[in-house]
């Protein structure tokens, strides 16, 4: 991991720095007599930028050191890490288009495809767990969070909030 | 984005039939739940206000009334959503000052006069000038008297940066001819404690909740803002008596989009209308005394009032500086 | 005195009352439990069912209704890893690790009876010292407040696990994100690129439930896919009662964090969720036993965090009875109850309505006793969730992140914003970063900020007013041996292994 170290305090550092410069367009914003809107941020700012530099620093000193003597790793374990990789990347898109669908299509109904998604994306293959469950959880989720504590989930658009109407 | 429409297609096809004979023709008004969009926190004051008012209103819709609580950004985050939402009558905003001093303000992102229609307004509340019961202040006139010798030296609380609570102190004090230090807090109770412990020297407060402390004498009112004195405290003078000419008081009213059908319009003020004298509510504005100034006006009286009110704020916020 | 306890017991114990008491503890325990239903929102549900009671009745209701949620809010915590209420963070941190180990009948057992006793222990004090609990509580101004702040901040060393810069790094990223939004001093807008989203600030439920618990199941996705969730497999709630000299060995802790719970949970604008981390952190700056397993399962983490919480209902309610300042919502939420009676909760209360008062107390007593019974039969059903397929149960999980999300003020960017953690917290977790000192910032940031301001405003603006006061000295004191300390006393920790 220690090139993703690197990309990520990297990315850190990017961050901070921007947002560093954010603050300083704050400063001098205030009450008479107090510190201002800005000093606070651009105190935790500073701070965290100077960590990531200092940690970016830390990982590429580790990074060339480590470099010659590291070994080629097995393409058993290669292997292993593309699966791992494509199983965390597959399990957070499905998680980011149910997001992004239940305003449209409304709470009910990407539930209802959300939770097989899901389920074959960390490796699920029972045919029975991936038909029954749905069903099941999404009747005891709707019932229990919209019909029972009126929790107003989005209903969706159009003839999508009609479908939705009909149960919540 | 294009995923969720390649799936509504799908269901589109799937569900198309089932729906098409499931959809009634148009009914009567309303034909599914009312929500009322608060755009504060639950347990707040306008939150209980509102669900004071929608106990009365529950029984006289078959489909019933919702509270939705939303709150963020002042006020601002319940407003835009409902300013987001088809102007069909089924969301309704519950309005407050803070609305008011939102659209004073040149980042306004929706503004009230424009994209709303005024129900009614159903509360007009008292605010009071608060000191610790044993402060060394004993009328609004000592009070004026050091801030005047001692400028800024007189550390008021309030919440609300910028708007309503801020306003209400410092338009009051410069009415007065004062200038106070304003420090903001996050809540009520917490300017209370702070008042008691003597960490600040007081606050301009809404009443109803100060009168417990008031009468038990750990907190003293030096005048109420209003034109007569308030029945509750008949022995603490109001502004206007003591020529400060100032009596503003926090607004709570209900609105709806601009372009909602009028005919619905007038359908959700008769039901308002008629839970305004629903004997929970009645008991509810008694034992806050928020019957003390007449709260209702109609829909036009609402909107001349807030067109007034935002004119006295713009002036108010312009003269501290907060709009150039 | 004698004679109005025996009068508030024998009403309390009325049949009605004892049913109201019962609904009301299962209500909050559901709603506690529950993502995407807060405490608060639990009790003000339940408020509109009042209106017809009987005052006693409707109070033993909503004694209920907020004790269960606060009691309620751990069992989802431990067994999901996503924090029901904020104050359950530690809770998320120690106990799901634990049940991550197998041990999750074992950190049930350790919540429960913390949970009660933090919960009898302050009523206990709620009823010996009231006045005294209301009048220690009102000596802390705006530069007491930031010295208590501080105080919590400065435990980040111990939560840090391997490398004290990034932990450092952490919570310097928390501090930060508790700056966007409207600043609470000036009104301006902080971060928020002209977004709606941001103007209230990042609510720190939409960021935990990212950071702790989607985090968690991206991380458990890389494991080799298992049919069930397994790990769990106790024997018997019964075999897995914790043994008596567990809470003798960590005596101090029990001792001391239900003490800070009730004198922090009396702070208004403080409260549970302050009150759970402050004695977490104690516990893991003192830890005398196993100090390295902070944040891997530590047991004592728990006991400190469980008794704190609910410690910190009887202070809430100590000022809420003898002054009227409700210091949470939730507290709130029993003023307009109050109201709603035609009773003004204030210093007054007691002389007019000594029955309610001391009803309330014997409420609130015998409460925790139920909730022990109660909580227990919860958490017998809850753990048979484990038996779920695992792919399942992850799904469900992530669904009721997203309902924890968006129920915070029904809205759909936080589920976004939630999301944006998730993938923030995974890569955290990846580099080695730990997550607990941004969640820990994220929460005492603004109040740290915004007391240090407060308290500069009201000294015009000299520094020397932030220790004008004993309290304020002691507790800066006690901040700065706790940053310095470690540093001198394990160089080694900075940089990290």
């Amino acid at each position: 991991m220690k090139k993703g170290e690197i990309v990520f305090f990297g990315a850190s550092t990017a961050f901070f720095g921007f947002m560093l410069i954010q603050a300083i367009g704050l400063m001098g914003q205030g009450r008479p007599g107090e510190i201002g809107s800005g000093l606070w941020p651009f105190l935790a700012l500073g701070a965290s930028a100077v960590l990531s530099v200092v940690l970016l620093a830390g990982s590429i000193q580790k990074y060339r050191r480590a470099a010659p003597a590291a070994e080629m790793p097995t393409p058993e374990a290669l292997a292993e890490k593309r699966r791992q990789r494509l199983t965390v990347a597959l399990s957070a898109a499905c998680f980011l288009v149910y997001m992004i669908a239940v305003p449209w299509v409304g709470f009910i109904l990407a539930t209802f495809v959300f939770i097989p998604a899901f389920a074959l994306a960390l490796g699920e293959r029972r045919k029975t767990v991936l038909l029954i469950a749905p069903v099941l959880l999404t009747a005891i989720i709707v019932g229990v969070f919209a019909k029972f504590i009126t929790i107003p989930f989005p209903k969706g658009v159009g003839v999508f909030a009609e479908f939705s109407r009909l149960f919540y | 984005m294009k995923h969720g429409k390649t799936l509504s297609w799908m269901v589109v096809l799937i569900f198309g039939a089932v729906l098409a004979a499931a959809s009634p023709a148009s009914a009567q008004f309303p034909e599914r739940a009312i929500e009322i969009l608060v755009p504060f926190g639950a347990g707040g004051g306008s939150d209980t206000a509102a669900r004071a008012v929608v106990e009365g209103m529950k029984p006289q819709l078959k489909h019933g009334v919702v509270v939705n609580n939303m709150p963020g950004g002042g006020a601002t985050k319940g407003m835009l959503y409902v300013a987001q939402q088809p102007a069909d009558g089924y969301t309704v905003l519950a309005v407050t000052t803070s609305h008011l001093i939102d659209a004073v303000k040149p980042k306004t992102r929706a503004h009230i006069l424009n994209d709303f229609d005024p129900l009614c307004r159903i509360q007009w509340d008292t605010s009071g000038v608060i000191v610790a019961g044993d402060s060394k202040f004993k009328t609004l006139a000592e009070l004026i008297d050091f801030g005047k010798k001692n400028p800024k030296m007189l550390k008021f609380a309030g919440t609300s940066p910028g708007g309503w609570s801020e306003i209400q102190t410092v338009a009051f004090f410069k009415e007065a001819g004062v200038q106070v230090t304003f420090v903001p807090f996050d809540s009520g109770a917490e300017i209370k404690a702070a008042i008691l412990g003597g960490h600040i020297t007081g606050a301009v407060e809404e009443l109803a909740e100060t009168l417990p402390l008031i009468n038990a004498g750990k907190l003293k009112a030096l005048c109420v803002i209003m034109d007569k004195r308030h029945p509750a405290l008949p022995d603490v003078p109001s502004s206007v008596e003591l020529k400060v000419n100032y009596d503003h008081g926090l607004m709570r009213a209900w609105g709806v989009k601009k372009g909602t059908p009028p005919e619905r319009q007038k359908l959700l003020l008769d039901v308002i209308k008629k839970s305004l004298e629903n004997p929970v509510y009645v008991k509810y504005i008694q034992d806050n005394h928020l019957d003390v100034r007449p709260g209702f006006l109609g829909p036009e009286e609402t909107r001349a009032y807030w067109g007034s009110e935002i004119k006295f704020y713009t002036d108010v916020l312009t003269e501290l500086g907060y709009v150039k | 005195m004698f004679d109005l306890y025996w009068q508030a017991f024998t009403t309390v114990l009325m049949p009605q009352n004892l049913l109201a008491m019962a609904l009301g503890s299962l209500w909050g325990l559901l709603a506690g439990a529950l993502p995407g239903i807060s405490t608060s929102m639990g009790v003000v549900l339940i408020l509109s069912f009042t209106y017809t009671l009987s005052p006693m009745t409707a109070f033993v209701l909503l004694i209920g209704a907020y004790l269960g949620g606060i009691t309620g809010g751990s069992i989802t915590s431990i067994l999901f890893g996503i924090p029901g209420e904020p104050s359950s963070v530690p809770t998320v941190i120690e106990g799901y690790s634990l049940a991550k180990q197998g041990k999750a009948a074992y950190a049930m057992w350790v919540y429960l009876l913390c949970s009660i006793f933090g919960g009898l222990f302050s009523v206990v004090v709620m009823i010996v010292a009231t006045p005294l609990i209301a009048n220690f509580a009102l000596r802390f101004g705006p530069a007491e407040y930031f010295a208590l702040t501080v105080l919590g901040l400065s435990v980040v060393s111990g939560l840090s696990g391997g490398s004290m810069l990034k932990g450092f790094l952490s919570c310097f990223f928390g501090l930060f994100l508790a700056t966007v939004g409207t600043d609470g001093i000036t009104g301006e807008e902080r971060f928020t690129f002209e977004t709606v989203t941001l103007l209230g600030g990042i609510n720190f439920v939409v960021a935990m439930v990212g950071l702790l618990a989607v985090s968690e199941i991206l991380i458990e996705a890389e494991e080799p896919f298992k049919e069930y969730k397994g790990g769990v497999e106790y024997r018997g709630l019964m075999r897995e009662l914790p043994p008596f000299s567990l809470f003798r060995k960590y005596w101090l802790t029990m001792i001391r964090s239900p003490i800070i719970g009730t004198i922090v949970g009396a702070l208004p604008g403080a409260g549970a969720t302050i009150a759970s981390f402050l004695a977490y952190g104690e516990a893991a700056r003192t830890a005398k036993h196993e100090p390295e397993k902070f944040g891997k399962g530590a047991v004592e983490g728990l006991m400190a965090a469980e008794s704190a919480n609910n410690a910190s209902t009887g202070g809430s309610m100590t000022v809420l009875l003898s002054l009227g300042l409700p210091g949470s919502n939730t507290t709130a939420m029993l003023v307009a109850a109050f109201m709603i009676h035609g009773m003004q909760p204030g210093p007054l209360l007691l002389a007019t309505r000594p029955d309610i008062i001391y009803g309330i107390f014997v409420a609130m007593l015998l409460t925790n006793l139920l909730l022990l019974v109660l909580a227990g039969t919860a958490i017998r059903l809850f753990l048979e969730l484990n038996r779920l397929p695992y792919s399942i149960f992850s799904a469900a999980i992530m669904i009721l992140c997203v309902i924890g999300a968006f129920g915070i003020s029904n809205s759909v960017d936080d589920m976004f914003l939630m999301f944006a953690f998730s993938i923030i917290g995974y890569f955290m977790r990846k580099c080695g970063v730990p997550v607990a000192p941004c969640i820990l910032a994220l929460v005492l940031g603004d109040l740290a900020e915004l007391s240090l301001r407060r308290a500069l405003l009201l000294s015009g603006g000299s520094p020397l007013g932030l220790v004008a006061s004993p309290i304020s000295i002691v507790l800066l004191a006690g901040a700065l041996v706790s940053i310095v300390y470690p540093i001198f006393k394990k160089p080694k920790m900075l940089a990290g292994a």
